[in-house]
């Protein structure tokens, strides 16, 4: 047997797909050369430390990279990073830019120029509130568990816009100058003066949205953005 | 995994079951991640190539033919995505008994087992490519030959002589047993 048929033979006896024929050549050949033992014994362990070589953890936040993008929402990344889930989320969601864009750019509302939402997300529900001397316009733009609310208000007179939202399903995570313990108890509160002011809240979550538009203690105007 | 199960979950998920895609990942981060780890020997492109498979598999779910495995299916994808970045960023390596002699002393000196753990490691990484494939699926995801032969679209035969040349290159670069 030349040496690369007892190379072919070891190889196949190590991955286990000798036939018994083969096997008992190989073991003849073994018992009657030590060169072949040698051999033998050196894919062995070559075998054996890479077999010994231990499989890598992936890392923990990468299910959840992934699940976010598929979901259509792109999990935030440590700084640093790259952004290769971003990139594909991105071109999965390619569709949606051209939706996106057609939609701002048909859109004949007042505010569409200002209120413009996430080229990812799909477009919500509008809201308009109207009371004597201020108007309010919201809009929800939901991307997976992220909902981004966009507030337009302007008064003659000093206003308060509301934000109801159910807290066991709904977190707010900030905007409009507020920190997420500034929601209480699914309420956030937030003065407008005379003027015209525009805010952005961020939610996680899948509740609805109500909105107040509130002079003191009076209800001026509200409704619910369909936002779930 | 079963390949009945990973049907099932691919039928779940066309159907609009967002929680099987998840148990697919949780099934397939490990294997996929280590196979784009030991191709690219880079924790984070390995990431991101983990990241791009699981996302196409996502958009592509549909075209997967589950006549064939699943595993297949989404090893090749990791193979391909692998080999994808290596050409992008040139990181392509000669063989390893070409290009790069062996790191310390030489292949005759004696060391420990982790040692030539690590020696055998960083001589897989000097593989070409198609060497280093078939190293990675057989020994980073127990795949037989049929199996490699489906996940990289070669016969079996080939599967067998490029291990088996792998293993040649390789050999050579293991070190003496500490006696």
């Amino acid at each position: 047997m030349d040496r690369q048929a007892l190379e072919e033979l070891i190889q196949a006896d190590i991955d286990g797909a000798l036939s018994s024929p083969e096997h008992a050549e190989l073991a003849r050949v073994l018992m009657q050369d030590p060169e072949a033992r040698r051999l033998h014994d050196e894919y062995r362990r070559l075998d054996r430390v890479l077999r010994g070589i231990p499989k890598a953890e992936p890392p923990p936040e990468l299910r959840a990279e992934v699940l976010a993008a598929t979901s259509g929402a792109v999990a935030a990344r440590p700084a640093g990073a790259r952004w290769s889930a971003w990139r594909v989320a991105a071109s999965v969601l390619g569709g949606l830019l051209v939706v996106g864009l057609a939609y701002l750019l048909l859109d004949a509302r007042e505010y569409r120029n200002e209120l413009q939402g996430s080229v990812i997300a799909t477009p919500g529900e509008r809201l308009d509130l109207r009371a004597e001397g201020a108007e309010m316009q919201a809009r929800a733009l939901r991307s997976g568990e992220q909902l981004r609310l966009e507030v337009r208000v302007s008064a003659a007179r000093p206003v308060e816009v509301v934000v109801n939202f159910d807290p066991t399903v709904t977190t707010f995570l900030g905007g409009a100058d507020l920190a997420p313990q500034d929601a209480q108890a699914g309420r956030l509160a937030i003065a407008a003066e005379p003027g015209s002011r525009q805010m952005t809240f961020q939610f996680s979550g899948h509740g609805r949205v109500s909105l107040q538009l509130r002079a003191g203690d009076q209800v001026l105007d509200e409704g619910i953005l369909r936002a779930d | 995994m079963g390949d009945s199960v990973d049907a099932a979950r691919v039928r779940a998920c066309l159907g609009g079951d967002s929680r099987a895609f998840g148990e697919l990942v949780e099934a397939y981060e490990k294997p996929v991640y280590n196979v784009a780890l030991r191709m690219l020997r880079n924790v984070e492109d390995a990431r991101d190539v983990a990241q791009t498979v699981f996302l196409k598999a996502y958009q592509g779910l549909a075209s997967y033919d589950p006549q064939y495995k699943f595993y297949s299916w989404i090893y090749r994808m990791a193979i391909n995505e692998s080999l994808n970045m290596l050409r992008s960023r040139g990181r392509e390596a000669g063989p390893v008994d070409e290009s790069h002699p062996a790191d310390g002393d030489g292949p005759s000196e004696t060391l420990d087992e982790d040692q030539a753990r690590e020696r055998i490691l960083a001589a897989v990484d000097r593989l070409k490519p198609e060497y280093r494939a078939v190293v990675v699926l057989r020994y980073f995801v127990d795949r037989d030959y049929e199996e490699m032969g489906q996940i990289l679209g070669i016969d079996a035969k080939t599967v067998k002589s490029r291990l088996y040349t792998a293993r040649q290159l390789l050999k050579d670069q293991l070190p003496r047993e500490v006696p």
